[in-house]
């Protein structure tokens, strides 16, 4: 019996580990939830980086551009020009910007480009294509590019002319031709309409919201305010909107069309800084500088001036003593926030001699000296 | 006398004994009635440390394969979130992406996609409870959601006046939507998931079954040994009442080893079969989703996008979205034998599609690329919202496959569980009833 016993017991105690081995064999595993997990990854963009802007009229003749050549007939450009490059493609390719009210936007209810970029791209393109019952808009493509965009859309030849508010500067102009200035445009304030500030020296220490790789945002630099970059001009007014900063720098041109979508805005202060428009072209196609430049001068002052009125209204040109007195502005703000910042260093650095004085052992001594009277000015 | 005398009786003894100190004992303990009472306690001792371990073990994997199936549909859940407010996003886009005067019908599919957001958010916040931790990223979304829909309306109000600062609000809603809720959303996603993983882990951890057997063997041999003692003081060959304990906890043991090996393969079967694949087509949707988004984003900022640096680089977050996609896909494919031929030509056809839309933006030709984004189908070829529609709808079908396989393999382990608590206790108790039994009659001998 006893040896009954261990016969039912052992087969049992096999049974029991077989399933114990059985159950060893399938095995869950994470490879799906590895991969599920790194495909939703997302990577994370960089955060802004803000360089110091380049010294400025490092070049003289900064705003001269190529001399205007005579323009031919539409249809008729000079072979192996890129006009004709154009011309035979049946669109000429330009950069804008689709969301400054005034200068170049996209009209949601027209489904249109318009603007005051978007009519000299017109007048450009009508001197290629000439006049004809098609809309001219047929053999215009508009890309819409960023701010930060602007340079490399013409570095890689996405477009044959950026069009965009684009001021003309030393640094830029080693990267490509500009067309002769187009537009005159001081930089300026916007703030909410019941701010105080007047100036950037009101500013200090406060966000200030501009475009970035805009000369506004580098005319800000070291001038004491806190510098708010963005991507494309509307989202400084949305920044303001949400309370986020204190101010919009930008060109009056741009500010005037933020004032009109917000009315509860104003444009206020000094010129910041003259800002002179051209349109930019590749390195490699100065007969199209010239050939722009030629349009331009046949639009002539009164032509220019017309298209000008037509979107910003009253918003004169500043005038000559305008622009002599805003020259430099930039360096003068960082001057003035430079001798603040020494003023305010001096005070400081007097205030902790103060205290070292105050709580130097003869002054403590004497404070256990006479007390109260010592301490509140009666000698002892 | 009962058993639970003999029990007492035994136990009591044994107090005494250690009363009157260890030469009392060890001379009852060298007489065969205190062995017997020895190997008597010995043996109830052992059954109910036996039967504690084996219940624990059974509970323990029971709550496990309840949690997975808990977990799964939560991160279910998660996914559907996800899409929606995907969805929301693209649909708010293609919105504004079309121009002309608002259509009430896309008004309407804007207000429906967020309502269900909402709807799921407030589901998910339910369902999580407050022990979780998915609590915060719940939270986070709850808290953007109002925020993001807020800046969605000032976009509308400022586009209908034709201001060119409603598509700033819109790229706004943009960043909120993909640097706080869709990640929120895919934070949430990968807690469940890997919670899912550690029920898995658990419902299959052989630590459980080993501690049962190591119990179960030490009592048999307990029993055994009284039987061989016993035996050889009564040169009785069988004793009824222990013969019976043993073979009742053999039967134990055998129940513990089927109902475990049972679960274990139907757990092991539930995540090949239904929450892998359901995992990698989720995983795929969401991106999928996301991408329809991103185009209709880089759409309505009409070649401006992201502020990326080079016009070129317009696709690059569509390209990054659907990189992974297709070896998701071939991974569930090889995984669980799930079919992705429909997927797989749903999503060739959204892929086709795209490049047609992306062509056109890349010659700045957005008119053409709006029509092909939104607009009829032309040449049998569809829109990419179509395409996109198409695609979601293939691989929500497949989802629903592997789900559907999933609950009736979780059922299964869930069931082969059934009654096996029951029996613990139940079994347990006899076997220490028919174990006294034999030894008291042996006991009663010697009176």
């Amino acid at each position: 019996m006893i040896a009954r016993a261990d016969r039912l017991a052992w087969p049992a105690l096999v049974m029991t580990a077989a399933a114990l081995l059985l159950g060893g064999c399938g095995s869950v595993s994470d490879e799906a939830q590895d991969s599920s997990l790194r495909a939703l990854e997302q990577p994370v963009p960089p955060p802004a980086k803000l360089a110091a802007p380049a010294p400025p009229d490092r070049c003289r003749g900064e705003f001269d551009s190529l001399p205007a050549s005579r323009l031919p007939r539409p249809g008729r450009m000079p072979a192996g020009s890129l006009m004709e490059r154009i011309h035979q493609r049946g669109t000429l390719r330009v950069g804008v910007d689709q969301n400054t009210l005034r200068l170049g936007y996209f009209d949601p209810a027209t489904r249109t480009m318009k603007g005051l970029d978007i009519d000299l791209v017109r007048a450009v393109a009508r001197a290629i294509f000439g006049r004809s019952k098609e809309p001219i808009e047929n053999h215009i493509v508009f890309t819409a590019i960023s701010t930060a965009q602007r340079e490399s859309a013409i570095e890689d030849e996405a477009v044959d002319l950026v069009a965009s508010a684009f001021s003309i500067n030393c640094e830029r102009k080693d990267k490509m031709y500009f067309s002769s200035v187009y537009h005159v445009a001081q930089q300026k304030l916007l703030v909410p309409e019941d701010s105080t500030v007047d100036s950037v020296a009101d500013l200090r220490g406060k966000r200030v919201c501009a475009t970035k790789t805009s000369t506004s945002i580098d005319n800000l630099y070291k001038t004491g305010v806190v510098r708010h970059p963005v991507k494309l001009r509307p989202d400084c007014l949305v920044e303001l909107q949400e309370g986020r900063v204190a101010a919009i720098t930008a060109d009056d041109a741009i500010l005037v069309g933020f004032n009109e979508q917000d009315p509860q805005t104003k444009v206020v202060g000094d010129c910041i800084n003259i800002e002179r428009y051209g349109m930019a072209i590749n390195l490699a196609h100065s007969e199209f500088v010239r050939f722009v430049n030629g349009v331009l001068k046949r639009l002539g002052t009164d032509g220019l001036e017309r298209i000008r009125r037509r979107w910003l209204g009253d918003l004169s040109a500043p005038t000559g003593a305008e622009i002599a007195r805003c020259n430099r502005a930039p360096e003068r703000l960082r001057a003035a926030h430079a001798a603040e910042h020494r003023r305010q260093e001096r005070r400081v650095i007097a205030g902790h001699a103060a205290w070292r004085r105050a709580l130097s052992a003869p002054a403590i001594a004497q404070l256990y000296r006479c007390g109260h009277d010592c301490a509140y000015g009666a000698s002892p | 006398m009962s058993w639970r005398e003999v029990a007492m009786g035994s136990a009591g003894t044994a107090v005494r004994a250690v009363a009157r100190g260890n030469v009392a004992l060890r001379r009852h303990l060298a007489t065969t009635p205190g062995r017997l009472r020895l190997a008597a306690a010995l043996v109830a001792l052992t059954a109910i440390a036996f039967g504690l371990v084996a219940a624990h073990a059974a509970s323990e994997r029971r709550r496990a394969v309840q949690s997975v199936a808990v977990t799964e549909r939560l991160l279910v859940s998660a996914v559907e979130l996800s899409v929606s407010l995907s969805n929301t996003h693209a649909i708010a886009a293609f919105g504004f992406l079309r121009g002309g005067p608002e259509q009430p019908a896309s008004r309407r599919r804007y207000q429906d996609a967020l309502q269900q957001s909402s709807v799921r958010v407030a589901g998910l916040a339910r369902e999580i409870g407050t022990s979780s931790g998915s609590g915060p990223a719940v939270r986070r979304i709850t808290r953007t959601l109002p925020i993001y829909s807020g800046l969605i309306e000032h976009a509308r109000a400022y586009s209908r006046q034709g201001f060119p600062v409603g598509n700033a609000y819109l790229r706004k809603a943009s960043t909120t939507m993909r640097t706080t809720m869709l990640p929120s959303a895919r934070d949430l996603y990968a807690i469940e998931a890997q919670r899912l993983t550690h029920g898995y882990r658990a419902g299959v951890s052989s630590g459980g079954l080993l501690k049962v057997v190591l119990a179960g063997f030490a009592l048999l041999a307990v029993l055994v040994g009284t039987q061989l003692f016993l035996a050889r003081a009564t040169r009785r060959m069988l004793n009824p009442g222990l013969a019976l304990a043993t073979a009742l906890l053999l039967g134990l043991l055998v129940w513990f080893a089927v109902a475990f090996t049972i679960q274990h393969d139907a757990l092991v079967e539930a995540q090949r079969d239904g929450s892998d694949p359901v995992e990698l087509l989720t995983a795929t949707r969401i991106l999928a989703s996301r991408a329809q988004a991103d185009e209709s984003i880089a759409l309505a900022a009409r070649g401006g996008g992201e502020g990326e640096k080079r016009l070129q680089d317009v696709d690059r977050g569509f390209q990054a979205v659907t990189r992974p996609i297709r070896g998701l896909l071939m991974q569930a494919a090889d995984v669980s034998g799930t079919s992705i031929t429909a997927i797989d030509h749903a999503y060739r056809r959204y892929r086709a599609a795209h490049a047609g839309v992306v062509e056109q933006v890349k010659l700045g030709n957005f008119t053409a690329a709006v029509a092909l984004a939104v607009g009829p189908w032309t040449a049998g070829r569809p829109p990419t919202d179509a395409a996109g529609d198409a695609l979601n709808g293939a691989l929500d079908r497949e989802v629903g496959r592997a789900q559907a396989r999933f609950d009736a393999a979780a059922a299964r382990a869930d069931r082969a569980l059934n009654g096996l608590s029951g029996a613990i206790a139940a079994l347990t108790a006899l076997c220490v009833a028919a174990a006294l039994l034999g030894v008291r009659q042996r006991l009663e001998e010697y009176r």
